[in-house]
Order: C-alpha cells, then structure tokens, then sequence
C-alpha cells in the first residue's frame, strides 16, 4: 500500500523526516512518537502534500507528488483544528466532498451519511461555532470517510477529547479495522493507540526507530529501564531492602523521605514492595513514574539506535 | 478536469456562503457606498460654492456645472475602479494565506485536485463578489450624476462601464489570485505594490512599457466605448503622448490574454509548490 524508501524531507536546515524506509501493508498502524517527531511530515509526504529531498514516496504504488488523483483512495483526519464559524458541518462536509468530483446532491447524501457514522446527525445542521471540542473532531472524522476511502489516516484523533469522546473514538477506530480498510493513526499517548490493537511505527527526531506488533513493543518496554519516585517514612531502609532484593540500577535521594530509583525489573519491585512495608513497617504516602510507558520506550530506543544500549538490557 | 470545474464551483460557493456574515457583508456596502456618496459630496460642494460666490450670476454657475458634468465619467471611473480594486484586494489576494492561516489547506489539499478548485473557485469568488461591489457603486454612480447634472447619455456610460468593469475584475482577480500563491505570506502587500508601481505609474509613462499594462487597454476600451474622459485639454493631446489607439480587440486580445496567462501560472505554482502548515512536525 505504501512504500518509503530513504525518504528524507528537509525544511531549510531543519529535518522534518530523516532517512525513513518502511513499507506499509494493508491493515491497521499506530505512528507513534514525541511531539515535533515527524508525523505529520511523513503523513504530508504519504499523501503527496510534500515531496520528499532524498528518497521516494509510493502510495498504492505510484509516486502521489504527481498522481493527486490518489487522494481519492485516501481519507485525511488532520490535526489542525477547523474554523468555519457560520457554517454547518453539513455544509462543510458536502463542500469538501464535492472536491473528490462528485455532484452537489451526491456529496450532499454522503456527507448526511457519514455525520450519521459518526453520531452528529442531530447537530449538521448547527453552525460549528457552537459545537464543542469532540464534535467537531466528529464533524472532521466525517469528512475523511464521506468519499469511502481505503485508507483513513488520523492525526491526533484523541486530542481534546473527554473520556466519552475518547471511547466513542476508539470504538469508530475499531468498527473501521473490523472492517478490513485500513487506518494510519498517528498519535503521542501509546494507550490511546494501544486501544485500537494496531502495529507500531516509532518515529523519534524525524527517524523510523521501530515497527512491530504490540508484542514485540511490549517486549522492548519490558526490557526498558522504568524511574520510580517514591516518598515514604523511612526512605534510606527502603532503599537498602530494594537494593538486596531487586534489581535497581541507580538510587538518587531526593531528601530523607523521598528517593528515585532506576529499575529494568519494575514489575518485581512492584509485587514486592507491600510485603516489603508491610514487614518492616513502613509508609508510603507517594509513588510516582517520571516516565510514561511511551516516553519510557522512545528512551530505550533512542539508547538502541544510538547504540549505547543492546536488547537484553547491557548498556 | 470535470473534476476541477466540479470542485471550483463548489469552492466558489462555498466561499459565497461562509463569507455570509455581519462583517464581510458590511464592507462590500461601504464599498458599494462609498462612490456614491463622494460623487454626491462632489458636485453638491461645487453647487454649493458656485452660489456663494454668485448666486445671480447665472452664466458662471452654468459654465461650473458644465465643467463638473464632463469630469463626472472621470470621477466614476477613478472611484468606482478604488472599490472594485479594493475588493479584489480583500477577496482575491489572501487565496492561499487565508487557508494555510485558518488550518484548511489539509483539508483542501488532500483532495485530488483540491488545490486547483480552491484557486480557481476562490478566483471566481472574488471577481463575483467584486463586479457586485463595482457594479452597485457603478449604478448609483451615474444615476446621482443624472439626477444632479443630467450626464448627456447615462444610459451608454453604464452600459461601456459595466462591460469594462467585468473585464477588469476578470484580469486583475487573475493578476491578484496569482501574486496570492506566489506572494502567499505577503500577497495583498505585492498586490498593492504591483498596483502602484505598474497601474499607476508604468501606465502612465508615454512608451511602449506603458502599454503592458491592463489600465492602458482598459483606458483604450473606455475611450472608445464612452467617449474621451479623460483629464487632458483634448482627445488630441493625449494622442500625441501615448500614440494611436490600438483596434478594439487587440485591447480585448491583450487583456484575456494577460488574465489567462497569469491564471494559469498561478494553478501550476499552486499545484507544484510545498506550502507548509503550521502543525509540520
């Protein structure tokens, strides 16, 4: 379905994507990476919006720079957010479709079709200046599905959204890989991925670090160092116990009660540490990870494609 | 192609529709107004002063008022082509900036020939818009100069100057639609530029550069079509100046051309140029 190869895009000087080669079959993809990664830039590059400075771009097996009639296949869920105060989400969508060629009556049937995929038949015909933060996230998921694309790529779907909206999402995302069509989502929050059960595409300064199933990603984030922030009673004989039971890395005392520790086997400090306080009496009023999962893993891979640290925890 | 024209009327439409508001409704009527209501200040403030000067003498004020009555057509042609200039301005130039600036270009762009249908949908906007400005200006224009100096013939002087405003809009929204996806962080500044340092000044040199310009063939149209108008003691001395006047369709040939030329340059920058949103990472 797409084919990068060596695909380099640079902004004057400054990298936007970086040597990336990559061949992406159909099926469901999460593209994951820290904000100012690159994905959008590679999105723009997939879709032919940018040409990229080194390398080549295939979509559906042609080069999109040149073959805009490509973009009929694909549907676009930007990140950027739409500002057309006095129209209506109908209109919008009908507008945007009729830009794929159909005819007015037709875009219009799509474009009440897919608000009714998305749940916001009841508000098409409201400006959007009174819709809130998730349906207008609705309002532009609809008019990447309106024309039927084969491929829908979102980027940061989830942003903004409540805890409902979220989930709603998540439940379009996964009618729509039930489906066997195919979806790019490209996010920051791997949780927010994760839901969708898609492969991984780990993209961190402009490069590929890593793609794989959620096993092999589980796999990487097993092996990865984890900092634990922990402030208890007695923090100097918690950390003495730790130290002879588990494995820990490094130790920093922050102050007599609370200290961060390093650790690859976090799960065994986890199921140890109630017995641990419970034996020796101690309290823990805080624990904490300065790292979330996704920033845990962008750091081992960023250590791995440096070379300063192997799979199996050497560094 | 079918596909270009679909989307460029849907795009046109489009913008009709979303610029339906309050703000945008109330700067075309002043611009549609503001012709008008100059005109009017114009000759009621000659009238005015004509009398106080010698409110008996009758053959003074006559000659004043004749006066006025032949710079009338020059009046509306000066103001009328201010608002209608101005309004391509606003309308046509910010074609690419507005939606990079609004975040739609991703939208818009990831359409298969969603960039040609935005420029020429927002093309066709602006020149709609702006005739409609142009010619509402227009039409009040020369009914207060017939009501207040009974203008020989208003009916040919509206008619001459509806068939050059559409044209003008049609090659200057070209021009200006052009300079937007070129120019398109700075367009309606090059536009202003470009309408100074060539419309008015260039036009104006008496060489064959002058001649390039689409105020020259214009100005030739409206010589010819509404009679001399211009502010030279004679039809004569002009001549001597600028050289004899070109036949009707080279005028005609020279202006769609320029307005085709300049239309078409615009789709192919638009279609091959990588313009960058804000949201790159």
């Amino acid at each position: 379905m797409i084919e990068i190869q060596q695909a380099t895009k640079l902004y004057k000087t400054v990298i936007g994507v970086n040597d990336i080669t990559l061949t992406i079959k159909p099926g469901t993809y999460g593209l994951l990476g820290p904000n100012g990664s690159g994905k959008t830039t590679l999105i723009n590059l997939i879709l032919g919006q940018l040409k990229p400075t080194l390398g080549s771009v295939r979509l559906f097996g042609e080069n999109p720079w040149r073959r805009s009639g490509l973009l009929r296949r694909v549907g676009l869920c930007p990140a950027s957010e739409v500002n057309f105060p006095g129209v209506t989400a109908l209109e919008w969508v009908t507008y945007l479709v009729q830009l794929h060629g159909f005819s007015f009556s037709e875009s219009g049937r799509r474009a009440k079709e897919a608000l009714e995929t998305v749940k916001l038949t009841y508000a098409m015909n409201r400006p959007m200046r009174d819709y809130s933060l998730g349906m207008r996230q609705r309002a532009k998921i609809a008019q990447a599905i309106a024309h039927e694309p084969e491929l829908l790529i979102l980027d940061e779907p989830f942003n903004g959204l409540d805890p409902i909206g979220r989930f709603e999402m998540t439940d379009f995302l996964r009618n729509w890989a039930a489906q066997g069509k195919s979806l790019i989502l490209a996010s920051h929050i791997l949780y927010e991925v994760e839901s969708v059960q898609p492969s991984f595409l780990l993209i961190s300064g402009g490069r590929l670090l890593a793609s794989g199933s959620p096993a092999e990603v589980r796999e990487i984030l097993a092996d990865a160092p984890f900092t634990l922030n922990i402030r208890t009673s007695d923090a100097k004989k918690l950390v003495g116990l730790l130290i002879d039971l588990c494995q820990i890395e490094s130790v920093q005392f922050e102050s007599n009660e609370s200290f961060q520790i390093t650790t690859r086997a976090v799960g065994e400090v986890y199921q140890l540490l109630p017995r641990l306080l419970a034996e020796h009496n101690i309290s823990v009023r805080e624990i904490s990870s300065t790292d979330d999962s996704l920033k845990a893993l962008f750091s081992t891979l960023m250590k791995m494609h440096r070379g300063e640290w192997n799979r199996g925890g050497k560094s | 192609m079918r596909r270009w024209f679909y989307g460029a009327g849907a795009t046109c439409r489009f913008e009709l529709r979303r610029s339906f508001t309050v703000q945008r409704i109330a700067v075309s009527v002043v611009l549609a107004l503001f012709p008008p209501m100059m005109l009017t200040l114009m000759i009621g403030a000659t009238k005015v002063a004509q009398a106080a000067i010698d409110p008996l003498a009758k053959p003074g004020v006559v000659r004043e008022i004749q006066l006025v009555q032949g710079f009338a057509p020059f009046a509306i042609v000066f103001l009328v082509s201010l608002v209608c200039l101005l309004s391509l301005l606003l309308w046509a130039t910010p074609n690419v900036y507005s939606e990079l600036e609004g975040k739609s270009w991703s939208f818009i762009a990831s359409r298969p020939g969603g960039r040609i249908s935005t420029y020429l949908g927002k093309f066709l906007a602006s020149v709609l818009v702006s005739f409609g400005v142009a010619l509402i200006a227009l039409t009040l224009s020369v009914l207060i100069a017939d009501l207040m100096l009974s203008t020989p013939d208003p009916e040919r002087l509206w008619m001459s100057l509806t068939a050059i405003y559409f044209i003008a809009c049609f090659v200057y929204g070209a021009i200006f639609s052009m300079l937007g996806t070129l120019f398109f962080r700075r367009s309606m500044v090059v536009a202003a530029g470009y309408l100074m340092g060539f419309e008015v000044i260039l036009a104006t040199v008496p060489a064959v550069i002058g001649k390039l310009t689409v105020r020259f063939h214009l100005q030739e149209l409206g010589i010819r079509w509404i009679g001399f108008f211009l502010p030279f003691e004679n039809q004569r001395e002009y001549q001597i100046l600028y050289g004899e006047p070109w036949p009707t369709w080279a005028n005609l040939a020279m202006l769609m051309g320029a307005g085709l030329i300049t239309l078409l340059i615009g789709a192919i920058v638009i279609v091959n140029r990588q313009y960058i949103t804000s949201d790159e990472t």
